[in-house]
């Protein structure tokens, strides 16, 4: 506790457009002159503010500036308590806003920020779902980031006018097929399908899933009822990988999302990507968004774990 | 300083917001204080609501919190519960009297900066731990309940069906009904399983000394025992058949006696507390009777 006082204070900044940004700066509680200052920076945490959901950022970064890093998380324009507003819009439109670079402005004022407050030699780029996203394409145009660590990345584009469901995998379709099948037999069940308590999207959506013809993991594509690939992260990945920027892709072995960045990244472009300068790690047992502390520590491990070694840094 | 909200007829009015740590001797809490460039000897203090209601709850709370800044009535201070969002602690170290605490220490606090008239605002189960937070002699002028939820522990149940579902992804069965969840937390603190602890809500935890403490609250859904002039906004969502208005007025007046203390407005909005189709960072139909609630009380004190 002591030690946390003296290692986080609020901070703010401004944007381009003149608005403050605020967050919080972590600074290493190793206190060792000769170790060169390494800053991780996070911003959104998908919508939400600096702390990130289920609290994330805060824990992750409380281990990470324990382990001797300075961490900035801050709240992009109109989240958390920075200025800004975003419009009333579907909440799924707000996700493809954030897909298609909506907080990548306030990164680059971030990273403008942490190079005026202490003698940083090197910023790495975090966050989680849409916070990855955006630190992934801030990554891409920022020249002073030389690692970017997204957990969890969207390949896919938000679609407001398809059912989430029908981004099922496969796998995980057949799971809860399983799971629908105990329950057969059961009144209560029933009892909440007849009176409409329960999932039918999801149910319909799982069944339907089981039938897909093998390998067609989802429908994808321009036209109308697929969902589209994110054309911005293909960019962003190539400008990345070219410009030789080290990248540690993050993702829960129970995340839906590593299964389409498997299917429509990995396999897709393989013989672009397979000596590109990435690596991987799957948190066993780890959902999307990380929401058991548990899962946090097991994937702030395994960065810190990748950093340190580029760093030169002993854990 | 920030220009609010261009949809606020007082957007040209400029506002403070300041971010900062307070430091109880007991853990850090952070705050917010969102307050006008005039002099105020009002202070609203904000109580959010818990687990994931929070997030979703968050720029709402914010933005109105800018509006009464903007129209240069009341400050307002936000802060995070001990073990929630940038405060100290572990959300299993959230616990009432702990929070009782804190909350007299920012009172304390705001005294220093020149506030004396303060004014409780909850949301959904933010305004739960308000009504268990008020001290014996509480300098509280009045409270705003918006969408209250006060039986906490009722809550506390329902909202648990969703980790029974979370048990099926990840056991492929049921390993603990809701019944075991709650009386192994009370016994020994957590339950857990296979090395997974149970006594979450959609993920985020809650402790047994907490959950204890819910136990033994003494008032129910009963808010005619306040003192204090109290505002309870009810949110009636839009998918609401016709009707529910009428029929919500019916149960409100059952579960609340009236008293002259109390005012109850019932207001068409969405769940802005859920994850939902749309996005919305303002609530206006709650905010506006609000305004005129405090405005209302404001003349009031002056007369």
């Amino acid at each position: 506790m002591e030690q946390q006082r003296k290692i986080e204070s609020v901070v703010q900044f401004p944007n381009e457009r003149g608005e403050v940004l605020r967050g919080v700066l972590h600074s290493p509680e190793i206190g060792d002159e000769s170790r060169k200052k390494t800053i991780v920076i996070f911003p959104n945490g998908g919508v939400m503010g600096c702390e990130g959901d289920y609290r994330a950022h805060v824990s992750m970064a409380r281990h990470l500036a324990r382990s001797g890093y300075y961490v900035l998380r801050f709240s992009p324009s109109g989240l958390g308590y920075s200025d800004g507003d975003i419009p009333n819009c579907r909440q799924k439109n707000l996700y493809v806003q954030v897909e298609y670079g909506l907080f990548v402005a306030d990164i680059r004022a971030a990273v403008k920020f942490v190079q005026t407050i202490e003698s940083i030699s090197s910023i790495t780029l975090s966050g989680i779902c849409g916070g990855a996203m955006s630190s992934f394409l801030a990554a891409a145009e920022l020249k002073e980031v030389q690692y970017v660590i997204p957990i969890g990345i969207p390949v896919l584009l938000d679609n407001d006018d398809i059912n989430y469901e029908v981004r099922l995998p496969a796998d995980e379709a057949k799971l809860m097929v399983k799971i629908y099948h105990q329950k057969l037999f059961s009144p209560k069940a029933w009892v909440r399908l007849l009176t409409k308590k329960s999932d039918i999207q999801k149910i319909k959506g799982a069944i339907l899933a089981l039938f897909r013809p093998k390998g067609a993991y989802i429908s994808t594509g321009n036209e109308i009822g697929k969902f589209a690939e994110n054309p911005n992260f293909f960019k962003a990945a190539r400008r990345i990988f070219k410009a030789r920027k080290k990248v540690l892709f993050v993702f829960g072995a129970s995340d839906g999302f590593w299964w389409e960045f498997q299917r429509l990244f990995l396999k897709r472009y393989y013989a672009e990507v397979k000596d590109a300068p990435f690596d991987l790690y799957l948190s066993p047992g780890a959902n999307h968004m990380l929401s058991m502390p548990e899962m946090q520590v097991d994937v702030v491990q395994a960065m810190l774990a990748w950093m340190n070694k580029h760093h030169g840094h002993t854990s | 300083m920030y220009l609010s909200n261009p949809m606020n007829p007082n957007h040209s009015k400029p506002v403070n917001i300041e971010n900062f740590f307070h430091d109880t001797g007991n853990g850090r809490i952070f705050c917010t204080l969102i307050s006008p460039q005039n002099p105020t000897e009002e202070c609203v203090i904000y109580f959010a609501p818990l687990f994931e209601e929070r997030m979703w709850a968050q720029r709402i709370a914010f933005n109105f919190a800018r509006d009464m800044a903007a129209k240069g009535t009341h400050a307002t201070l936000v802060f995070d519960y001990y073990g929630y969002g940038e405060s100290d602690g572990n959300a299993e170290d959230f616990a009432l009297a702990r929070c009782r605490e804190d909350v007299i220490s920012l009172h304390a606090l705001m005294r220093t900066r020149g506030y004396s008239r303060f004014v409780w605002w909850g949301i959904r189960t933010g305004c739960a731990i308000a009504l268990a937070s008020v001290p014996a002699h509480a300098p509280i002028t009045s409270f705003i309940l918006w969408a209250p939820v006060l039986g906490l522990k009722d809550y506390i149940y329902e909202s648990l069906r969703a980790n029974i579902a979370a048990q099926m992804m990840m056991f492929k069965k049921v390993v603990a009904k809701r019944e075991i969840i709650l009386a192994e937390l009370v016994q020994y603190g957590q339950c857990c399983r296979d090395g997974n602890v149970l006594n979450h809500v959609d993920g985020y935890r809650f402790g047994g000394l907490f959950y204890q403490e819910i136990l033994n609250l003494n008032h129910g859904k009963d808010l005619s025992y306040l003192a204090f002039p109290t505002l309870v906004v009810e949110v009636i969502p839009p998918r609401a058949e016709k009707g529910k208005l009428m029929a919500k007025t019916e149960s409100t007046g059952e579960a609340a006696p009236a008293h002259q203390n109390l005012q109850y407005r019932q207001v068409p909005e969405r769940e802005f507390w859920l994850i939902g189709r749309d996005y919305s960072q303002r609530a206006e139909s709650v905010y506006r009777p609000t305004l005129e609630w405090l405005d209302a009380q404001a003349s009031g004190s002056k007369t």
